[in-house]
Protein backbone atom coordinates (compact mmCIF):
# COMPACT_ATOMS: atom_id res chain seq x y z
CA UNK A 1 0.00 0.00 0.00
CA UNK A 2 2.78 2.15 -0.45
CA UNK A 3 0.82 3.54 -3.41
CA UNK A 4 -0.42 6.17 -1.44
CA UNK A 5 0.66 9.61 -0.89
CA UNK A 6 1.26 10.73 2.69
CA UNK A 7 -1.74 12.87 4.13
CA UNK A 8 0.11 16.60 4.08
CA UNK A 9 -0.67 19.93 5.75
CA UNK A 10 -3.15 20.67 4.01
CA UNK A 11 -6.44 23.70 4.04
CA UNK A 12 -8.64 20.23 2.80
CA UNK A 13 -10.69 18.48 5.40
CA UNK A 14 -8.99 14.90 6.17
CA UNK A 15 -11.65 12.78 4.82
CA UNK A 16 -11.61 14.90 1.62
CA UNK A 17 -7.44 14.22 1.47
CA UNK A 18 -8.24 10.22 2.11
CA UNK A 19 -11.34 10.43 -0.55
CA UNK A 20 -8.89 11.78 -3.03
CA UNK A 21 -6.46 9.73 -2.27
CA UNK A 22 -8.31 7.15 -2.71
CA UNK A 23 -10.42 8.10 -6.19
CA UNK A 24 -6.95 8.99 -7.53
CA UNK A 25 -5.51 5.14 -6.97
CA UNK A 26 -8.84 4.02 -8.36
CA UNK A 27 -8.87 6.31 -11.68
CA UNK A 28 -5.16 4.94 -12.30
CA UNK A 29 -6.26 1.17 -12.06
CA UNK A 30 -4.41 0.55 -9.24
CA UNK A 31 -7.46 -0.98 -7.50
CA UNK A 32 -9.51 -1.93 -11.20
CA UNK A 33 -12.93 -2.84 -11.60
CA UNK A 34 -14.17 -5.20 -8.54
CA UNK A 35 -11.03 -4.93 -6.86
CA UNK A 36 -11.61 -5.35 -2.98
CA UNK A 37 -10.08 -1.62 -0.96
CA UNK A 38 -8.38 -2.79 2.19
CA UNK A 39 -10.13 -2.75 4.83
CA UNK A 40 -11.12 0.36 6.75
CA UNK A 41 -8.96 0.09 9.83
CA UNK A 42 -6.13 -0.91 7.13
CA UNK A 43 -6.58 2.72 5.86
CA UNK A 44 -6.91 4.44 8.47
CA UNK A 45 -3.60 3.44 9.60
CA UNK A 46 -2.05 3.94 6.00
CA UNK A 47 -3.10 7.45 5.97
CA UNK A 48 -2.98 8.12 9.93
CA UNK A 49 -6.17 8.91 10.41
CA UNK A 50 -9.31 8.01 12.27
CA UNK A 51 -11.60 5.29 11.10
CA UNK A 52 -14.58 7.76 11.07
CA UNK A 53 -12.41 9.36 8.39
CA UNK A 54 -11.90 7.40 6.36
CA UNK A 55 -15.96 5.52 6.80
CA UNK A 56 -16.58 9.70 5.86
CA UNK A 57 -14.11 8.95 2.78
CA UNK A 58 -15.41 5.83 1.64
CA UNK A 59 -19.10 7.34 1.97
CA UNK A 60 -18.26 10.12 -0.77
CA UNK A 61 -17.02 7.69 -2.85
CA UNK A 62 -19.96 5.64 -2.81
CA UNK A 63 -22.41 8.20 -3.26
CA UNK A 64 -20.29 8.94 -6.40
CA UNK A 65 -20.88 5.43 -7.25
CA UNK A 66 -16.99 4.99 -7.64
CA UNK A 67 -16.94 2.43 -4.71
CA UNK A 68 -19.41 -0.23 -3.53
CA UNK A 69 -19.96 -0.93 -0.12
CA UNK A 70 -20.71 -4.85 0.54
CA UNK A 71 -22.03 -4.80 4.54
CA UNK A 72 -19.91 -8.00 5.86
CA UNK A 73 -17.48 -7.79 2.96
CA UNK A 74 -16.01 -4.43 2.83
CA UNK A 75 -15.45 -1.75 -0.13
CA UNK A 76 -14.90 -2.47 -3.66
CA UNK A 77 -14.58 -0.69 -6.88
CA UNK A 78 -17.53 0.06 -8.87
CA UNK A 79 -17.58 -1.08 -12.47
CA UNK A 80 -17.37 2.32 -14.29
CA UNK A 81 -20.49 3.61 -15.39
CA UNK A 82 -19.57 3.97 -18.95
CA UNK A 83 -23.28 3.82 -20.08
CA UNK A 84 -24.07 6.16 -17.61
CA UNK A 85 -21.43 8.65 -18.94
CA UNK A 86 -22.41 7.84 -22.59
CA UNK A 87 -25.71 9.07 -21.64
CA UNK A 88 -25.24 11.78 -19.27
CA UNK A 89 -26.29 14.33 -21.37
CA UNK A 90 -26.55 17.18 -18.69
CA UNK A 91 -30.06 18.37 -17.90
CA UNK A 92 -31.29 14.37 -19.22
CA UNK A 93 -30.44 12.73 -15.98
CA UNK A 94 -30.68 14.92 -13.93
CA UNK A 95 -34.06 15.76 -15.17
CA UNK A 96 -35.58 12.82 -15.04
CA UNK A 97 -34.70 11.85 -11.80
CA UNK A 98 -34.77 15.51 -9.60
CA UNK A 99 -37.40 17.15 -11.61
CA UNK A 100 -39.39 14.73 -12.60
CA UNK A 101 -39.84 15.38 -16.37
CA UNK A 102 -40.91 12.55 -18.58
CA UNK A 103 -39.23 10.94 -20.89
CA UNK A 104 -40.89 9.50 -24.17
CA UNK A 105 -39.04 7.86 -27.58
CA UNK A 106 -41.22 8.52 -30.42
CA UNK A 107 -40.80 6.04 -32.97
CA UNK A 108 -40.82 7.72 -36.18
CA UNK A 109 -40.19 4.77 -38.26
CA UNK A 110 -38.81 1.44 -38.00
CA UNK A 111 -38.15 -0.39 -41.44
CA UNK A 112 -35.33 -2.67 -43.14
CA UNK A 113 -33.34 -0.83 -45.75
CA UNK A 114 -29.81 -2.04 -47.61
CA UNK A 115 -27.41 -0.80 -45.61
CA UNK A 116 -25.66 2.43 -46.71
CA UNK A 117 -21.60 1.87 -47.19
CA UNK A 118 -20.72 3.28 -43.62
CA UNK A 119 -23.54 1.22 -41.68
CA UNK A 120 -22.11 -1.97 -43.77
CA UNK A 121 -18.46 -1.03 -42.72
CA UNK A 122 -19.23 -0.11 -39.22
CA UNK A 123 -21.64 -3.94 -38.84
CA UNK A 124 -19.34 -5.83 -40.90
CA UNK A 125 -21.92 -6.54 -43.40
CA UNK A 126 -21.55 -6.25 -47.41
CA UNK A 127 -23.04 -3.20 -48.63
CA UNK A 128 -26.43 -3.08 -49.46
CA UNK A 129 -27.37 -5.96 -46.55
CA UNK A 130 -30.49 -6.10 -45.66
CA UNK A 131 -30.82 -4.08 -41.81
CA UNK A 132 -33.29 -2.76 -39.52
CA UNK A 133 -33.28 1.08 -39.23
CA UNK A 134 -35.27 2.15 -36.19
CA UNK A 135 -35.68 6.37 -36.06
CA UNK A 136 -36.72 7.51 -32.27
CA UNK A 137 -37.19 11.46 -31.99
CA UNK A 138 -36.50 11.58 -27.77
CA UNK A 139 -38.71 14.07 -26.43
CA UNK A 140 -38.14 15.68 -22.82
CA UNK A 141 -41.73 16.78 -21.44
CA UNK A 142 -42.80 16.72 -25.16
CA UNK A 143 -40.07 18.63 -26.54
CA UNK A 144 -37.81 16.51 -28.77
CA UNK A 145 -34.37 17.05 -28.02
CA UNK A 146 -32.30 14.02 -30.09
CA UNK A 147 -32.89 11.93 -33.25
CA UNK A 148 -31.41 8.73 -32.76
CA UNK A 149 -31.32 6.49 -35.43
CA UNK A 150 -30.10 2.89 -34.88
CA UNK A 151 -29.18 -0.07 -37.43
CA UNK A 152 -29.41 -3.69 -36.41
CA UNK A 153 -29.00 -6.72 -37.72
CA UNK A 154 -32.29 -7.79 -39.42
CA UNK A 155 -34.13 -10.55 -37.41
CA UNK A 156 -32.94 -8.47 -34.36
CA UNK A 157 -34.46 -5.27 -35.64
CA UNK A 158 -37.72 -7.39 -36.18
CA UNK A 159 -38.10 -8.31 -32.78
CA UNK A 160 -37.86 -5.25 -31.56
CA UNK A 161 -41.22 -4.03 -33.32
CA UNK A 162 -42.99 -6.07 -30.30
CA UNK A 163 -41.32 -4.42 -27.87
CA UNK A 164 -42.19 -1.22 -25.76
CA UNK A 165 -39.70 1.05 -27.59
CA UNK A 166 -41.31 3.98 -26.72
CA UNK A 167 -40.40 3.83 -22.76
CA UNK A 168 -37.22 1.56 -23.01
CA UNK A 169 -33.56 1.73 -24.31
CA UNK A 170 -32.80 -0.73 -27.05
CA UNK A 171 -29.50 -1.88 -24.81
CA UNK A 172 -31.72 -2.70 -22.03
CA UNK A 173 -33.75 -4.99 -24.24
CA UNK A 174 -31.25 -6.73 -25.48
CA UNK A 175 -29.43 -7.42 -22.50
CA UNK A 176 -32.39 -8.37 -20.30
CA UNK A 177 -34.76 -9.71 -22.55
CA UNK A 178 -32.45 -11.12 -25.37
CA UNK A 179 -29.89 -11.86 -23.01
CA UNK A 180 -27.15 -10.53 -25.78
CA UNK A 181 -24.59 -9.40 -23.18
CA UNK A 182 -23.31 -6.21 -24.30
CA UNK A 183 -19.21 -5.36 -24.50
CA UNK A 184 -17.59 -2.35 -25.18
CA UNK A 185 -18.87 0.85 -27.23
CA UNK A 186 -16.89 3.27 -29.29
CA UNK A 187 -18.16 6.62 -29.46
CA UNK A 188 -17.36 9.95 -32.02
CA UNK A 189 -18.67 13.39 -30.96
CA UNK A 190 -18.68 15.77 -33.21
CA UNK A 191 -20.39 19.00 -33.75
CA UNK A 192 -22.55 19.77 -37.01
CA UNK A 193 -24.94 22.56 -38.26
CA UNK A 194 -29.05 20.80 -38.47
CA UNK A 195 -29.94 20.63 -42.30
CA UNK A 196 -33.52 20.86 -43.26
CA UNK A 197 -34.24 17.29 -42.19
CA UNK A 198 -32.43 17.70 -39.24
CA UNK A 199 -34.35 20.90 -38.00
CA UNK A 200 -37.75 19.39 -38.92
CA UNK A 201 -37.27 16.41 -36.87
CA UNK A 202 -36.25 18.41 -33.98
CA UNK A 203 -38.21 21.20 -34.81
CA UNK A 204 -35.37 23.65 -34.52
CA UNK A 205 -34.23 26.60 -36.80
CA UNK A 206 -32.05 25.02 -39.96
CA UNK A 207 -28.57 25.57 -38.89
CA UNK A 208 -29.06 25.27 -35.07
CA UNK A 209 -26.01 23.58 -33.92
CA UNK A 210 -26.37 19.93 -32.94
CA UNK A 211 -23.91 17.44 -31.09
CA UNK A 212 -23.35 14.52 -33.57
CA UNK A 213 -22.63 11.01 -32.08
CA UNK A 214 -21.58 8.29 -33.76
CA UNK A 215 -21.94 4.84 -31.40
CA UNK A 216 -21.25 1.58 -32.34
CA UNK A 217 -21.91 -1.13 -29.41
CA UNK A 218 -20.33 -4.42 -29.71
CA UNK A 219 -21.30 -7.50 -27.81
CA UNK A 220 -19.32 -9.33 -25.22
CA UNK A 221 -17.59 -11.17 -27.43
CA UNK A 222 -16.78 -8.46 -29.56
CA UNK A 223 -18.87 -8.50 -32.55
CA UNK A 224 -20.48 -5.34 -33.27
CA UNK A 225 -24.25 -5.28 -33.02
CA UNK A 226 -25.78 -1.77 -32.82
CA UNK A 227 -24.66 1.25 -34.79
CA UNK A 228 -26.39 4.37 -34.05
CA UNK A 229 -26.64 8.00 -35.12
CA UNK A 230 -27.47 10.48 -32.78
CA UNK A 231 -28.38 13.97 -33.14
CA UNK A 232 -28.44 16.21 -30.21
CA UNK A 233 -29.94 19.65 -29.56
CA UNK A 234 -26.47 21.19 -28.63
CA UNK A 235 -28.19 23.94 -26.51
CA UNK A 236 -30.20 21.12 -24.42
CA UNK A 237 -27.22 18.65 -23.56
CA UNK A 238 -23.47 18.26 -23.24
CA UNK A 239 -21.82 15.23 -22.92
CA UNK A 240 -19.86 14.75 -19.65
CA UNK A 241 -16.73 12.42 -18.62
CA UNK A 242 -13.86 12.49 -15.88
CA UNK A 243 -10.37 11.63 -16.91
CA UNK A 244 -7.16 10.83 -14.62
CA UNK A 245 -3.82 11.62 -16.07
CA UNK A 246 -1.26 8.83 -16.24
CA UNK A 247 2.27 9.44 -17.10
CA UNK A 248 2.22 7.45 -20.54
CA UNK A 249 -0.63 10.48 -21.94
CA UNK A 250 2.25 13.23 -21.59
CA UNK A 251 4.03 13.31 -24.86
CA UNK A 252 7.44 12.09 -25.30
CA UNK A 253 8.71 15.71 -26.35
CA UNK A 254 6.99 17.08 -23.18
CA UNK A 255 8.59 14.91 -20.21
CA UNK A 256 11.41 15.40 -21.84
CA UNK A 257 11.13 19.31 -21.10
CA UNK A 258 10.00 18.71 -17.82
CA UNK A 259 13.13 17.26 -16.86
CA UNK A 260 15.38 19.82 -18.57
CA UNK A 261 13.58 22.59 -17.36
CA UNK A 262 12.32 21.60 -13.71
CA UNK A 263 15.24 21.81 -11.86
CA UNK A 264 15.71 25.14 -12.92
CA UNK A 265 13.19 26.46 -10.55
CA UNK B 1 -12.87 25.94 -61.75
CA UNK B 2 -12.36 21.55 -61.94
CA UNK B 3 -11.74 20.08 -65.16
CA UNK B 4 -14.24 17.76 -65.94
CA UNK B 5 -14.20 14.96 -68.23
CA UNK B 6 -16.85 14.56 -70.26
CA UNK B 7 -18.60 11.53 -69.70
CA UNK B 8 -19.54 8.55 -72.03
CA UNK B 9 -23.36 8.85 -71.78
CA UNK B 10 -24.15 5.87 -74.03
CA UNK B 11 -23.32 3.54 -70.68
CA UNK B 12 -25.43 4.48 -68.59
CA UNK B 13 -24.40 1.88 -65.87
CA UNK B 14 -21.17 3.13 -65.10
CA UNK B 15 -22.04 6.92 -65.41
CA UNK B 16 -21.73 6.67 -61.11
CA UNK B 17 -18.46 5.13 -61.72
CA UNK B 18 -17.16 7.72 -63.82
CA UNK B 19 -18.20 10.08 -61.55
CA UNK B 20 -16.85 8.06 -58.80
CA UNK B 21 -13.23 7.78 -60.36
CA UNK B 22 -13.42 11.38 -61.33
CA UNK B 23 -13.68 12.72 -57.94
CA UNK B 24 -11.75 9.63 -56.22
CA UNK B 25 -8.33 11.29 -58.22
CA UNK B 26 -9.43 14.64 -57.47
CA UNK B 27 -9.72 13.61 -53.54
CA UNK B 28 -6.61 11.54 -53.76
CA UNK B 29 -4.89 14.35 -55.43
CA UNK B 30 -5.54 16.99 -52.74
CA UNK B 31 -7.61 19.05 -54.72
CA UNK B 32 -9.92 19.72 -51.91
CA UNK B 33 -7.14 20.38 -49.25
CA UNK B 34 -7.46 21.84 -46.42
CA UNK B 35 -10.87 21.85 -45.88
CA UNK B 36 -10.86 18.35 -47.26
CA UNK B 37 -15.03 19.27 -48.05
CA UNK B 38 -16.04 17.98 -51.46
CA UNK B 39 -18.89 19.75 -53.16
CA UNK B 40 -22.43 19.09 -52.00
CA UNK B 41 -24.87 16.71 -54.25
CA UNK B 42 -25.79 19.62 -56.05
CA UNK B 43 -22.95 21.20 -57.04
CA UNK B 44 -22.22 17.73 -58.07
CA UNK B 45 -25.22 17.39 -60.11
CA UNK B 46 -24.58 20.70 -61.91
CA UNK B 47 -21.34 20.00 -62.73
CA UNK B 48 -21.88 16.58 -64.18
CA UNK B 49 -24.99 16.95 -65.43
CA UNK B 50 -26.40 14.01 -64.13
CA UNK B 51 -29.11 13.64 -61.03
CA UNK B 52 -29.12 13.55 -57.76
CA UNK B 53 -28.89 9.72 -57.74
CA UNK B 54 -26.32 8.99 -59.70
CA UNK B 55 -23.77 11.65 -57.36
CA UNK B 56 -25.16 9.87 -54.31
CA UNK B 57 -24.52 6.32 -56.31
CA UNK B 58 -20.85 7.63 -57.13
CA UNK B 59 -20.24 8.96 -53.68
CA UNK B 60 -21.44 5.76 -51.91
CA UNK B 61 -18.94 3.89 -54.18
CA UNK B 62 -16.20 6.35 -52.80
CA UNK B 63 -17.22 5.84 -48.88
CA UNK B 64 -17.41 1.66 -49.50
CA UNK B 65 -13.78 2.24 -50.76
CA UNK B 66 -13.26 4.59 -47.89
CA UNK B 67 -11.79 7.32 -50.27
CA UNK B 68 -14.73 9.70 -48.68
CA UNK B 69 -17.12 9.86 -45.49
CA UNK B 70 -20.27 11.28 -45.81
CA UNK B 71 -21.84 13.10 -42.66
CA UNK B 72 -25.69 14.39 -42.67
CA UNK B 73 -25.29 18.35 -41.78
CA UNK B 74 -21.67 18.12 -42.73
CA UNK B 75 -21.59 16.72 -46.05
CA UNK B 76 -18.90 14.77 -47.98
CA UNK B 77 -15.27 15.19 -46.58
CA UNK B 78 -11.91 13.18 -47.60
CA UNK B 79 -11.30 10.73 -45.40
CA UNK B 80 -8.21 10.36 -43.00
CA UNK B 81 -8.11 14.10 -42.30
CA UNK B 82 -10.01 14.03 -39.72
CA UNK B 83 -8.19 15.13 -36.46
CA UNK B 84 -9.32 12.67 -33.80
CA UNK B 85 -9.18 13.87 -30.04
CA UNK B 86 -8.73 10.73 -27.91
CA UNK B 87 -11.22 10.91 -24.38
CA UNK B 88 -9.55 7.87 -23.58
CA UNK B 89 -6.31 9.62 -21.87
CA UNK B 90 -5.90 12.95 -20.12
CA UNK B 91 -4.04 15.43 -22.53
CA UNK B 92 -3.74 19.57 -23.11
CA UNK B 93 -4.92 20.26 -26.15
CA UNK B 94 -1.76 21.20 -27.88
CA UNK B 95 -0.29 17.78 -26.65
CA UNK B 96 -3.54 16.38 -28.52
CA UNK B 97 -2.97 17.72 -31.38
CA UNK B 98 0.49 16.73 -31.34
CA UNK B 99 -0.55 12.94 -30.87
CA UNK B 100 -2.36 13.45 -34.21
CA UNK B 101 1.10 14.02 -36.02
CA UNK B 102 0.30 17.58 -37.03
CA UNK B 103 2.18 20.54 -36.61
CA UNK B 104 0.08 23.05 -33.78
CA UNK B 105 1.25 26.55 -32.95
CA UNK B 106 -0.29 28.48 -30.05
CA UNK B 107 -0.64 32.60 -30.31
CA UNK B 108 -1.25 34.44 -26.98
CA UNK B 109 -4.70 36.58 -27.70
CA UNK B 110 -4.36 37.89 -23.99
CA UNK B 111 -3.23 37.10 -20.62
CA UNK B 112 -3.80 39.09 -17.66
CA UNK B 113 -4.64 38.94 -14.18
CA UNK B 114 -8.61 39.11 -13.28
CA UNK B 115 -10.59 38.90 -10.30
CA UNK B 116 -12.12 35.51 -10.16
CA UNK B 117 -15.52 35.67 -12.02
CA UNK B 118 -17.84 34.50 -9.09
CA UNK B 119 -19.67 31.42 -11.48
CA UNK B 120 -15.89 29.68 -10.91
CA UNK B 121 -15.77 30.54 -6.84
CA UNK B 122 -16.98 27.04 -5.81
CA UNK B 123 -14.67 25.70 -8.58
CA UNK B 124 -11.68 27.24 -7.22
CA UNK B 125 -12.28 27.80 -3.57
CA UNK B 126 -13.20 30.80 -1.28
CA UNK B 127 -9.59 31.72 -0.42
CA UNK B 128 -8.37 32.29 -4.47
CA UNK B 129 -9.53 36.16 -5.25
CA UNK B 130 -7.75 36.22 -8.72
CA UNK B 131 -6.70 34.50 -11.41
CA UNK B 132 -4.63 34.42 -14.48
CA UNK B 133 -7.15 34.59 -18.02
CA UNK B 134 -4.93 33.29 -20.83
CA UNK B 135 -6.74 33.36 -24.56
CA UNK B 136 -4.98 31.79 -26.85
CA UNK B 137 -5.21 30.51 -30.79
CA UNK B 138 -4.41 27.29 -31.32
CA UNK B 139 -3.21 26.38 -35.04
CA UNK B 140 -2.86 23.10 -37.05
CA UNK B 141 -0.76 23.55 -40.08
CA UNK B 142 -0.91 26.85 -39.86
CA UNK B 143 -5.39 26.81 -40.22
CA UNK B 144 -6.99 28.37 -36.97
CA UNK B 145 -9.19 25.21 -35.46
CA UNK B 146 -9.83 26.14 -31.21
CA UNK B 147 -9.68 29.37 -29.27
CA UNK B 148 -8.54 28.49 -25.57
CA UNK B 149 -9.78 30.62 -22.85
CA UNK B 150 -8.61 29.27 -19.72
CA UNK B 151 -8.90 30.36 -15.99
CA UNK B 152 -5.34 29.05 -14.33
CA UNK B 153 -3.95 29.96 -10.32
CA UNK B 154 -2.31 33.47 -10.28
CA UNK B 155 1.04 32.05 -9.79
CA UNK B 156 1.03 31.38 -13.68
CA UNK B 157 1.64 34.95 -14.11
CA UNK B 158 5.12 34.93 -12.25
CA UNK B 159 6.34 32.05 -15.19
CA UNK B 160 8.53 33.40 -18.31
CA UNK B 161 6.63 35.32 -20.71
CA UNK B 162 8.09 32.69 -22.63
CA UNK B 163 7.18 30.02 -21.53
CA UNK B 164 3.65 30.98 -21.61
CA UNK B 165 3.56 31.53 -25.16
CA UNK B 166 5.15 28.14 -26.05
CA UNK B 167 3.78 25.43 -23.64
CA UNK B 168 0.34 24.24 -22.88
CA UNK B 169 -2.02 24.46 -19.59
CA UNK B 170 -0.90 21.17 -18.16
CA UNK B 171 2.96 22.18 -18.84
CA UNK B 172 2.62 25.06 -17.17
CA UNK B 173 1.02 24.05 -14.30
CA UNK B 174 3.76 21.43 -13.93
CA UNK B 175 5.52 24.36 -13.08
CA UNK B 176 4.17 25.44 -10.62
CA UNK B 177 4.16 22.00 -8.16
CA UNK B 178 6.41 20.21 -10.04
CA UNK B 179 3.96 17.43 -10.21
CA UNK B 180 0.85 18.93 -12.63
CA UNK B 181 -2.65 17.47 -12.36
CA UNK B 182 -4.40 14.40 -11.63
CA UNK B 183 -7.51 14.24 -13.72
CA UNK B 184 -9.78 16.79 -14.99
CA UNK B 185 -13.74 16.54 -16.09
CA UNK B 186 -14.25 17.25 -19.19
CA UNK B 187 -18.07 18.24 -21.21
CA UNK B 188 -18.68 18.74 -24.85
CA UNK B 189 -21.21 20.58 -26.80
CA UNK B 190 -22.11 22.47 -29.46
CA UNK B 191 -23.63 25.82 -29.70
CA UNK B 192 -23.15 28.61 -32.90
CA UNK B 193 -19.83 30.82 -32.89
CA UNK B 194 -20.71 33.99 -31.70
CA UNK B 195 -18.73 37.07 -33.72
CA UNK B 196 -15.78 37.10 -31.81
CA UNK B 197 -14.90 33.35 -31.94
CA UNK B 198 -16.01 33.14 -35.24
CA UNK B 199 -13.53 36.04 -36.61
CA UNK B 200 -10.68 33.87 -34.57
CA UNK B 201 -11.52 30.45 -36.22
CA UNK B 202 -12.26 32.01 -39.41
CA UNK B 203 -15.55 31.07 -39.61
CA UNK B 204 -18.97 32.45 -40.12
CA UNK B 205 -20.70 33.75 -37.03
CA UNK B 206 -23.75 31.62 -36.08
CA UNK B 207 -22.00 28.37 -37.65
CA UNK B 208 -21.71 25.19 -35.47
CA UNK B 209 -18.96 25.16 -33.37
CA UNK B 210 -17.60 22.32 -30.88
CA UNK B 211 -17.16 23.24 -26.86
CA UNK B 212 -14.78 21.48 -24.83
CA UNK B 213 -15.17 22.92 -21.39
CA UNK B 214 -12.66 21.40 -18.98
CA UNK B 215 -11.71 21.47 -14.85
CA UNK B 216 -8.69 20.43 -13.81
CA UNK B 217 -7.25 19.19 -10.44
CA UNK B 218 -3.95 18.80 -8.67
CA UNK B 219 -3.73 15.42 -7.08
CA UNK B 220 -4.92 17.36 -3.65
CA UNK B 221 -8.06 18.01 -5.38
CA UNK B 222 -7.47 21.50 -5.53
CA UNK B 223 -8.83 23.00 -9.00
CA UNK B 224 -6.04 25.05 -11.15
CA UNK B 225 -7.95 24.80 -14.60
CA UNK B 226 -11.30 25.79 -15.61
CA UNK B 227 -10.49 26.08 -19.23
CA UNK B 228 -13.17 26.60 -22.56
CA UNK B 229 -11.96 25.63 -25.89
CA UNK B 230 -14.05 26.67 -29.03
CA UNK B 231 -13.18 24.17 -32.18
CA UNK B 232 -13.72 24.32 -35.42
CA UNK B 233 -15.61 21.45 -35.56
CA UNK B 234 -15.18 20.66 -39.49
CA UNK B 235 -12.60 17.98 -39.01
CA UNK B 236 -12.32 17.84 -35.72
CA UNK B 237 -13.78 14.67 -33.39
CA UNK B 238 -13.80 13.80 -30.29
CA UNK B 239 -13.70 9.76 -29.82
CA UNK B 240 -13.82 7.91 -27.04
CA UNK B 241 -14.31 3.75 -25.86
CA UNK B 242 -16.57 2.79 -23.00
CA UNK B 243 -17.79 -0.26 -21.54
CA UNK B 244 -21.81 -0.88 -20.82
CA UNK B 245 -22.51 -0.98 -17.56
CA UNK B 246 -26.83 -1.06 -17.03
CA UNK B 247 -27.89 1.03 -14.98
Amino acid sequence: MSSFRTIQPSPLPLHAQVRESLRERILDGTFPPHAQLPAESELGSIFGVSRITVRQALGDLQREGIVIKIPGKGSFVAKPKAYQQLTQLEGFAEAMSRLGHTIRNLVTSHKIVDATAQVAQRLQLAPGTPVSEIRRVRHLDREPVSLEVTYLPKDIGERLRHEDLQGRDIFLILENDYRIPLGHADLQIEAVSADDALAHALQVPAGTALLRLERLTHTEDGIPLDFEYLYIRGDAFQYRLRIARRRDDVPIYNRKNHADTHPDR
Amino acid sequence: MTATTPLVRKNVTSLYEQIAMQLREEALGGLYEPSGKLPSEAQLCERFAVSRITVRLALDRLTEEGVVERKQGKGTYVSGKQVRHNLDALRSFHDSLVMQGLKPEMRVLSKEVVPLPAHLRPLFGKKTSHCVLLERLHLADGEPIAVGISYLPREVDELGREEIASRPNYALLKSLNGEGIARADVAIRAQLADRRIARLLKTKTGSAVLVMTRTSAFRNGECCDHSTFFIRPERYEFVASCTFQPA
